[in-house]
């Protein structure tokens, strides 16, 4: 069959091979090509002009696409990376210490991604996957930092419904003596924390006016600490 | 003035382009008439190959053989020709009322118009391979450059043209 095939091909090759393309007269070939140079002189010009501004549109979008690649690079310098390093950073943390963290609470700094956890600076570097916790270091705030946290505190929910133990009604405290004021540094993001401290009575304290009154006795005086995180405007939990 | 310079020069330099016309019109032409049997349409398509050619020049990076490079276009100027007619519906129409009906022309009388007319109803990357191959003398390498293929694509193309031959 095979060999049928091969036989029946080459019959059609030599066929084809006999065959005489047919000729044409030289003279009337000219004759085609003189037409075809009068055509020419008139459509040189056009399509040397159009391939010309052809080039120069070409030239254009290469500088534009140059250009776009250009700012799109800085973007992705500026936006793009912050955020992949936000995103590697919440996973590592998950991954080593086993704490989730929202994008929004991961600050990038000098390409490492750092998170405030529970009092303590979490460092993560992205690409070595290393992770260094370090403790924030006392400071004195200013007091403009001083005013802004008191305010903060003041205006905050959690000192306005404040509830000391478990099962005890809320009480506002907001009013309050301020005890004391004091600030906290962390070395590697530079993150503000101010702690605010607020007196106050526990609401289990009662004060029975019939009997009789012991001197020197006052009722028991208490300090809760507010933590302020005074960039956000708001009480860290 | 060797080839290379003379199509540098043309692109700015009309009388060079011309020299290029006068050196390949003769061989585009022929080729474009074996591939059609009309001369006016030949005469037609040859006008467009070497303006596309002209407008194209540039591209021409001298990596192959100019010639090659012309035929290149020329094979594409056709397969446009036949598919934009293809689709207008006229070509078909043609080829199946003209040519089917006359295979009953003895062996020995074989013709090229009778070939040419058996070729029609092959694909035109076919009609191409057998067209360069047979009547152009080029070899499958050469053909493969032409129409665009790899040198292996070509060969089942040539196979096949020749298996399709068989049976018309």
């Amino acid at each position: 069959m095979k060999r049928k095939n091969k036989e029946d091909t080459e019959k059609i090759e030599n066929m084809l091979r006999s065959v005489k393309p047919p000729e044409l007269a030289n003279e009337e070939i000219e004759s085609y090509k003189e037409d075809f140079n009068r055509v020419l002189q008139e459509e040189f010009s056009k399509v040397t002009v159009q391939r010309e501004k052809k080039h120069v549109l070409k030239v254009k979008l290469t500088y534009g696409f140059a250009i776009f690649l250009l700012v799109f690079s800085l973007f992705s310098l500026m936006y793009i990376r912050p955020y992949l390093i936000k995103v590697a950073t919440a996973k590592i943390i998950n991954e080593q210490l086993k704490i989730k963290v929202a994008l929004k609470d991961v600050i990038v700094k000098d390409g490492v991604g750092i998170v405030i956890y529970n009092y303590q600076e979490v460092v993560v570097n992205v690409s070595s996957e290393k992770v260094e916790v370090s403790q924030p270091v006392e400071y004195e705030p200013s007091e403009k930092e001083r005013g802004q946290a008191i305010e903060i505190v003041r205006s905050s929910k959690e000192a306005k419904y404040f509830v000391a133990k478990e099962g005890e009604a809320p009480q506002d405290i907001s009013k309050n003596d301020v005890v004391s004021v004091e600030g906290l540094i962390f070395p590697n993001s530079g993150k503000k924390l101010v702690e605010v401290s607020l007196a106050y009575t526990p609401t289990s304290y009662y004060y029975d006016s019939q009997l009789p009154s012991i001197p020197g006795s006052q009722p028991p005086l208490m300090t809760v600490k507010f933590t302020v995180d005074i960039e956000k405007g708001e009480i860290q939990p | 003035m060797d080839e290379k310079e003379l199509i540098q020069k043309a692109l700015k330099d009309r009388e060079s382009f011309s020299e290029i016309v006068s050196l390949y019109y003769k061989e585009i032409f022929k080729y474009i008439y074996r591939r059609t049997l009309d001369k006016e349409l030949s005469k037609d398509l040859t006008q467009e190959i070497f303006l596309r050619a002209l407008k194209y020049l540039p591209s021409y990076k001298g990596k192959s053989l100019f010639i090659f490079w012309l035929l290149r276009i020329a094979t594409n100027v056709i397969n446009d020709h036949y598919r934009k007619e293809i689709n207008e519906n006229t070509f078909l129409k043609t080829t199946s009322n003209t040519y089917l009906n006359e295979q009953d022309s003895p062996e020995d009388q074989i013709d090229y118009e009778f070939i040419h007319k058996c070729m029609s109803k092959l694909s035109l990357r076919e009609q191409a391979v057998i067209t360069l191959i047979f009547f152009e003398h080029k070899n499958i390498k050469d053909a493969a450059f032409i129409i665009g293929k790899t040198v292996n694509a070509t060969r089942r193309l040539y196979y096949r043209a020749l298996t399709d031959l068989k049976k018309k």
